[in-house]
């Protein structure tokens, strides 16, 4: 696994941005207007997950999308890169200290990631749908661009914007850039 | 991973650099210097017209008596000359430096291993430098002109009073760098470097004490932060949990609002298994409130009129995060480095605190959580030790020895010195000046002290310059009185050529690491700041500026 | 980890903290050159 920083590529193909609870699905419009159309069935989707309520309503959600045997389920996890400015001016330590702190604050990042990857990736097994995992570094919405390119996502689900008020990390995914930089469909799972 | 960038940034950065050297060699950048320093330069004129004057009525006066005209002398140079060959030096140095670097980086071939990385650091060092000579020798001056132009209108400099000067402004600008343009990938790795000068500047700093003064400030620090070090992590670890937060977040906040900030989270995390999440919300709020710290604290000090000694021991107690205490102490007082010598005494003694602190939380964690696993106290105290303190007392007791500055210098020139010239001593209108003085110093140790100078025309003994350093700080003394005490304290004290060298590379390496520390300030990283570690860093962060504000205003006097 | 793990990274999946092993050696002899540096040029 590597740290990925890459800025995500501008497309001029139309992007559409469409919501769907998990358990109440409403026709897409890539489905055919009328209700009755195929089912959507993308033989990649992107799930963004990292733990969060909001991520369970999208994993939720993929996993009531995704079709055994047909669909694989890439699970991204990011850790947001806000880590960059959390070492920078401790200068009274020595480097053997800092490196402890270095090991302990990945040790635990990581740690807390392979718990949720596993969740994901039971509940998977669970429905028979395969699942492939990745980890990446970096600014939320740069590494599921980056994701999405390099997995030829089909579909990309991601959870919504945790509520005002609620207490967790800062880093927010920026909408924005996902809708200008995807070049497939997104959808953003309602918040209950 | 290949860390060098074939970028021809740092080529560039150094034929700038070159060029300001020469600029400044020729004299073609003389017209910029003049604007950026009016005084200097008025009195350089001054000097070249009398120069010239004198030299004229000389040739004229030959000329009468009808003898050759005598050799035309070479002007002594004076300040405004000595400021652009200061700059010429600098600039070509460095920029010579970056310019045999920059070629390297172009021509070779980076192969992974110790080369590619050290050869990695040098564009970002030459970045953070090139913004801190903008800073030092452009915008410092700038913002000084403007203040002194706005005096009239504002009826305060603004300059002054809101500490505009090298140091907030180089950091300010690399936050501003780092959170708007974001920090260029060739100069990412050597922006890291920030924190190896800093810790050079402190080991630098050694050769600046003598041994009484290091003991006066080690006594006062120790007395200092031993209350509101211990008295904070006590706090923090009695609100933690009666606030419902867990023990690891109650360990690691107690440690970073208590002892260092960043630093002492960073030494403490590991050993209460802190949380990510945690380790995030408590240097969210130690970042924000060093940063704020940073900006209010010199400004408050300017407003109550505090001297070096009251303002360094304020900020190196009040102040959470070790990095700002040094930028609040040279932003209070950045061309002389007397207050960062007395704050970073307090810095040391912060640290020196710190392995003691995380025994004490290590013990705390180990009996509130089960399976936690036990630490080995000796461990703990050697590998936390910080190797540059040492440093610190290794160029300290060599300079005490004498290696490098003259015989006396730090014992300063007393009474029992046969060393005060008869000139030094002081004249008939100082002890007149003195005598007037007298009644207004009612406490009988200062008069006593005064009624000595005035018999003998010279400090008798350290003690007295001490006592008489904080009677020239009174209100109400006439100036005639103050500077009589002045000169008796420079007859006993001067600073020599090799010690105005130090501060100078003393003010360099920390404008440097300061501006380099400014661009790992992320505000991504301030946003953190949330959660219980938010609610009672606050509290305890505001109880240990005031607390210590107050006990500095009542106890601490300006002796050093 | 990939292919990018090398012996100037950490070693773990989240390379976030690099090392600067020699900071603080390096620091003292810095500080040591710059002193006895001065002391040469400027003299005492």
């Amino acid at each position: 696994m590597s740290v990925v920083r890459r800025a995500a590529p501008r497309t001029a193909q139309p992007t559409t941005w469409s919501r769907a609870a998990a358990n109440n699905r409403h026709p897409l419009p890539w489905e055919g207007g009328g209700g009755e159309g195929t089912a959507l069935s993308p033989r990649t989707l992107l799930l963004a997950h990292h733990g969060t309520p909001g991520a369970e309503q999208a994993a939720a959600l993929a996993l009531s999308l995704a079709v055994p045997g047909h669909t694989r389920i890439v699970h991204l996890y990011v850790v947001p890169d806000l880590w960059d400015g959390m070492q920078g001016d401790d200068w009274l330590n020595n480097a053997w200290t800092r490196d402890a702190f270095g090991r302990h604050v990945e040790g635990q990042l990581e740690s807390d990631a392979r718990e949720q990857m596993r969740g994901v990736a039971e509940r998977c097994a669970a429905q028979g749908i395969e699942c492939t995992q990745q980890l990446r570094y970096g600014k939320p919405a740069d590494c599921l661009l980056a994701a999405a390119r390099e997995c030829d996502a089909e579909l990309v689900v991601i959870g919504p914007p945790r509520p005002k008020g609620t207490l967790g990390l800062r880093s927010r995914m920026d909408l924005d850039r996902l809708a200008r930089g995807l070049a497939v469909p997104f959808m953003v799972a309602t918040a209950r | 991973m290949i860390y060098t960038h074939r970028s021809p940034a740092l080529l560039i950065i150094g034929i700038v650099m070159l060029a300001w050297g020469w600029l400044n060699q020729s004299g073609a950048a003389d017209g910029l210097q003049a604007w950026l320093h009016p005084g200097v330069y008025k009195e350089h004129k001054q000097a070249v017209e009398k120069h010239q004057a004198a030299e004229k009525a000389a040739a004229d006066k030959a000329a009468a008596e009808g003898q050759p005209a005598a050799e035309a002398k070479a002007m002594k140079p004076g300040k405004f000359d000595a400021l652009k060959a200061g700059q010429a030096q600098f600039a070509t140095i460095f920029g010579g430096i970056f310019c045999v670097i920059g070629l390297l980086v172009l021509a070779m071939k980076p192969k992974e291993g110790h080369l590619d990385y050290y050869i990695s650091i040098f564009p970002g060092m030459a970045f953070i430098l090139s913004i801190a000579f903008v800073v030092r020798w452009g915008l410092d001056p700038m913002f000084a002109n403007w203040g002194k132009a706005a005096l009239p209108t504002l009826g305060w400099d603004f300059a002054k009073i809101l500490n505009l000067n090298y140091v907030v402004l180089g950091i300010v600008i690399g936050m501003i760098v780092v959170n708007v343009f974001r920090i260029p990938g060739w100069a990412a790795n050597g922006v890291r470097t920030a924190r190896f000068f800093l810790k050079t500047g402190v080991v630098l700093l050694g050769t600046l004490y003598s041994a009484a003064e290091l003991a006066q400030l080690g006594a006062l620090s120790v007395v200092m932060i031993g209350v509101f070090v211990l008295g904070s992590v006590w706090l923090v670890l009695l609100a933690g949990p009666r606030m419902g937060a867990s023990n690891s977040m109650t360990g690691v906040l107690s440690s970073g609002v208590g002892v260092c900030g960043v630093s002492a989270a960073v030494a403490a995390s590991p050993v209460v298994n802190a949380k990510a999440v945690d380790i995030a919300f408590t240097l969210g709020t130690i970042l924000l409130w060093g940063v704020l710290c940073m900006f209010i604290f010199p400004t408050i000090g300017h407003l109550l009129g505090m001297g070096p000694v009251q303002f360094g021991a304020w900020a190196g107690t009040g102040i959470l995060n070790s990095a700002q205490v040094a930028g609040a102490a040279l932003a209070f007082d950045p061309h002389g480095i007397q207050t960062l010598k007395v704050a970073e005494i307090f810095n040391i003694t912060r640290v020196l605190f710190l392995p003691i602190i995380v025994v004490w939380l290590a013990a705390w964690y180990v009996k509130r959580e089960a399976g936690a696993q036990k630490i080995n106290l000796s461990q703990v105290l050697v590998a936390k030790f910080p190797v540059f303190v040492l440093g610190f007392l290794g160029l300290f007791i060599l300079s005490t020895m004498g290696v490098f500055a003259p015989a006396g210098h730090y014992q300063g020139k007393y009474f029992s010195s046969t060393e005060i010239k008869e000139d030094k001593l002081l004249k008939e209108k100082d002890i007149a000046a003195l005598q007037a003085a007298l009644p207004k110093v009612t406490a009988p140790e200062d008069n006593r002290a005064l009624q000595d100078l005035i018999a003998n025309k010279k400090l008798a003994t350290r003690e007295q310059d001490v006592l008489l350093r904080g009677v020239a700080k009174m209100e109400g003394l006439d100036k005639g009185a103050k500077d009589a005490l002045g000169n008796a304290h420079k007859a006993a004290w001067h600073d020599s050529k090799i010690i105005k060298a130090y501060r100078d590379w003393i003010a360099w390496l920390f404008a440097f690491g300061l501006t380099g520390l400014g661009m790992q300030i992320t505000v991504a990283s301030i946003k953190q700041a949330g959660g219980k570690p938010l609610i009672i860093g606050s509290a305890v962060g505001l109880i240990k500026a005031i607390g210590s504000l107050i006990v500095v205003l009542l106890f601490v006097r300006e002796f050093v | 980890m990939a292919e990018e793990e090398k012996k100037f990274e950490r070693g773990t999946q989240l390379s976030i903290f690099v090392s600067d092993r020699f900071e603080d050696v390096g620091a003292l002899i810095a500080a040591c050159l710059i002193a006895f540096g001065v002391l040469l040029y400027v003299g005492k």
